[in-house]
């Protein structure tokens, strides 16, 4: 893709190229889904078109749901870019390897609270049937008080306890692996998620100790 | 005049936007705008949230036209079937088009200033510099079904925006 000689690449993703730029006189971030040679070209038209509409509703929804995401701009299907907000905050991920670093007094206490943020967030989604299908702290973005969540290429909708357990135990995966000696903070994040769901995740947290003894593909045996 | 337009490059055009307020001839401009003789989108003011929007919808509609992928007959009606959350192309029209009774309109025009005077002098009303808030919000909130639960996380303006970027996508 020529984009204009403003547009710099800052990110380069399995899915995605990222762009810094301006659309219409505000700073955008552009995601380009680029094409995998690998793949079959039929599966793969099939594929980065449903993740565009994907991640299109998830936005839309997230946002319904009270759960701040980015403001969509622009969306063109044929070159399969997104025109988004860009928003000028930090990621969980970078948040969380500077606390867990520094010996700053208050670094628990701030973690507690970033935890407590991200719980909310995957409550308010999942009590409104959003699943993220990519729960990483790199898909957090901390803009002051605001947690925002973005990334939504792998989201869909769904009632089922199950994809939701998933949900949270690819999300606890991704917090233990990315972030050695954050075990603590994942009873924070399980607190305040249940506090913004209160009418499903019992059960949720059921299926996901289930989830946990098996790993996050289902057995098929039988 | 001048000070009264905003003007934003497109490629390969101009996007002019005019407030024009105390309109007293909309009947006379409506009938042109039918006929074909007034080469703009006139937009009611009160949906708009800001001008970006306008923008966004224009953008919209002037990168379908570059494609061949209009909807609508022209861009300007493009430009308000693009602002409005319906798919109704009548009903969107009759809604973001400012009708015979206003006096308030917003109005875009692509092209030069020579173009923009002669449409301008046709219209009997004071012209204003569209500023960033335009529209009335409980209006608006009500009008692309905004929940309150939303509305306290986003600035409407973003809920606006980003249904009008998905439309027709998701």
């Amino acid at each position: 893709m020529d984009f204009p000689a403003d547009y710099q690449l800052v990110k380069q993703g399995a899915e995605a190229k990222i762009y810094k730029g301006t659309f219409l006189g505000r700073p955008v971030i552009v995601k380009e889904r680029f094409c995998k040679t690998y793949r079959h070209p039929e599966l793969e038209a099939m594929i980065s078109k449903e993740r565009l509409k994907a991640e299109a509703r998830g936005i839309l929804r997230c946002k319904a749901l009270g759960v701040p995401a980015p403001a969509v701009y622009y969306v063109d299907p044929d070159s399969k870019l997104m025109y988004l907000e860009e928003i000028d905050g930090s990621t969980m991920k970078d948040l969380f390897t500077s606390l867990l670093a520094s010996d700053d007094k208050d670094a628990p206490d701030k973690l507690k609270q970033l935890s407590l943020s991200i719980g909310e967030a995957v409550g308010k989604i999942h009590a409104g049937h959003l699943i993220h299908g990519d729960l990483t702290t790199s898909n957090f973005l901390r803009h002051g008080f605001k947690t925002y969540l973005i990334d939504f290429g792998l989201s869909s909708v769904s009632t089922l306890a199950e994809d939701k357990a998933v949900d949270l135990y690819v999300l606890e995966r991704a917090l233990i692996s990315t972030h050695p000696g954050s075990d603590q903070y994942w009873t924070h994040i399980l607190a305040s998620y249940s506090k913004s769901y209160p009418s499903g995740s019992k059960e949720v947290l059921n299926k996901f100790k289930e989830v946990q003894s098996r790993g996050r593909k289902r057995t098929m045996v039988g | 005049m001048g000070e009264a337009v905003l003007s934003y490059e497109y490629y390969p055009e101009t996007l002019h936007l005019v407030l024009a307020k105390d309109v007293k001839n909309m009947p006379e401009i409506k009938s042109l705008l039918l006929n074909n003789k007034l080469d703009c989108a006139l937009i009611k003011p009160c949906l708009v949230p800001n001008v970006f929007v306008v923008l966004q919808a224009a953008y919209k509609a002037s990168q379908a036209k570059i494609k061949g992928k209009l909807i609508t007959k022209t861009i300007y009606t493009e430009i308000l079937y693009n602002l409005s959350p319906s798919k109704n192309i009548t009903q969107s029209l009759a809604t973001f088009g400012a009708q015979e009774t206003d006096t308030e309109l917003l109005l875009a025009h692509f092209g030069v200033s020579e173009t923009l005077q002669s449409i301008l002098s046709q219209i009997q009303g004071n012209f204003f510099k569209p500023t960033e808030n335009i529209g009335n919000p409980e209006q608006i909130v009500k009008f692309y079904n905004i929940k309150p639960i939303e509305s306290t996380v986003t600035p409407i303006e973003n809920s606006v925006v980003s249904r009008i970027a998905t439309r027709g996508v998701v």
